[in-house]
């Protein structure tokens, strides 16, 4: 017979692999939610009267964030966006998850497309080079929610990226020699061109986030996006997620020593430009063209 | 056996043991799978009987 929660009586059913605490269902959801709400605050992420778009693709992550910011209770109106990217047996069930989830949560929806922005869907797009499918995804998801985000008249985007993505993103860059994004490049007007991005479950592992919903049945049964297995992220996250395993709290570390290291740089000690307008789009950027527009012509 | 149902619909058999122990035996990394057991999650050490049927979720997301 294991062991219960560390604060009740009651069975456990997540252990903290770094501290080793133990929780049962409601004290764990407790310390998730503190967890959450202590990055928030850590982080400045939200002032009082904000209008945030939260992205919600009804998957897991997206689930746990909204509904996680609805229950604390922020003095921040929550305007989920749903983007559509035109995925055949994968997009239409996630949807419905995530309008599913607005209903309970008493929130509207806004739907917006990626044939609302490019007159063509995900698919279409990728026909002679799936390989592409992450980046060309990424690139034009980020444009749709930036967009229908400056439509609502949202003073941020919220996004569910967590611990997890974090660490990723930083090893990715050492290993594409990115020094640009190791050293944190930095935009002079970037703050004045550019809805500021808030993550609220940056400092929460993909582990604890998904434990979470499941704790809280949230999540119901969704398939995996068909692209994802040509993502330069895939090895990356396989590779992090053994030595997590074996060394819990890695992740941690990487995503700590990254802030540490721009902190010891201090600002403006990496690549410093002035950004721009895209001339076809009008959309900031510090190139002739956005990287939406840049991706679009050369796919075209 | 213990029957583990997994996300895409696959349906794996196993023997009893924790389930550290069981998904390291079906090559799985612990810290990438959940799993409930009458909808309840269960920890790495909770020991597994015979005749447990388990629900396996992936933390892992596309994207």
């Amino acid at each position: 017979m294991t062991a219960g929660c560390d604060r009740c009586e009651n069975k456990a059913v997540y252990v903290d692999p770094v501290t080793k605490q133990r929780f049962c269902g409601e004290h764990f959801s407790a310390w998730y939610e503190n967890g959450v709400s202590a990055a928030i605050e850590k982080y400045h992420m939200i002032e009082p009267g904000d209008r945030i778009a939260v992205g919600l693709s009804g998957g897991k992550d997206s689930t746990v964030l909204l509904t996680v910011l609805v229950k604390l209770d922020l003095d921040a109106e929550l305007i989920p966006i749903t983007v559509d990217e035109g995925i055949g047996g994968y997009r239409d069930d996630t949807i419905l998850a995530a309008t599913r989830l607005c209903d309970k949560l008493g929130l509207a929806d806004k739907l917006v497309s990626f044939t609302d922005i490019c007159g063509k869907t995900l698919d279409e797009l990728l026909e002679k080079n799936p390989q592409q499918a992450c980046s060309v995804c990424g690139t034009l998801r980020r444009r749709a929610l930036n967009q229908a985000a400056r439509d609502i008249g949202a003073t941020k985007i919220a996004t569910g990226h967590c611990l997890d993505d974090e660490a990723q993103s930083v090893l990715m860059n050492y290993l594409r020699g990115d020094v640009t994004r190791v050293t944190g490049s930095y935009q002079t007007n970037a703050d004045t061109l550019f809805l500021p991005r808030i993550k609220p479950l940056c400092r929460s592992t993909e582990r604890e986030t998904v434990a979470y919903g499941l704790v809280n049945h949230l999540l119901t049964d969704l398939p995996e996006c068909p692209y994802t297995k040509y993502a330069l992220r895939a090895g990356v996250r396989r590779g992090l997620g053994k030595l997590e395993y074996t060394t819990p709290g890695t992740m941690m570390n990487i995503v700590t020593g990254q802030e540490k290291l721009l902190a010891k740089l201090g600002p403006g000690k990496g690549e410093i430009t002035a950004m721009g307008r895209c001339e076809i789009c009008g959309e900031p950027t510090s190139h002739r063209l956005c990287a939406a527009c840049a991706l679009l012509e050369k796919l075209e | 056996m213990v029957t583990l149902h997994l996300p895409d619909g696959q349906i794996l058999t196993t023997f009893a043991g924790t389930l550290e122990e069981i998904l390291l035996r079906l090559d799985m990394n612990p810290y990438e799978i959940l799993v409930t057991r009458d909808g309840e999650l269960l920890l790495v050490d909770d020991p597994v009987d015979e005749d447990d049927i388990l629900r396996a979720t992936s933390i892992v997301h596309g994207g």
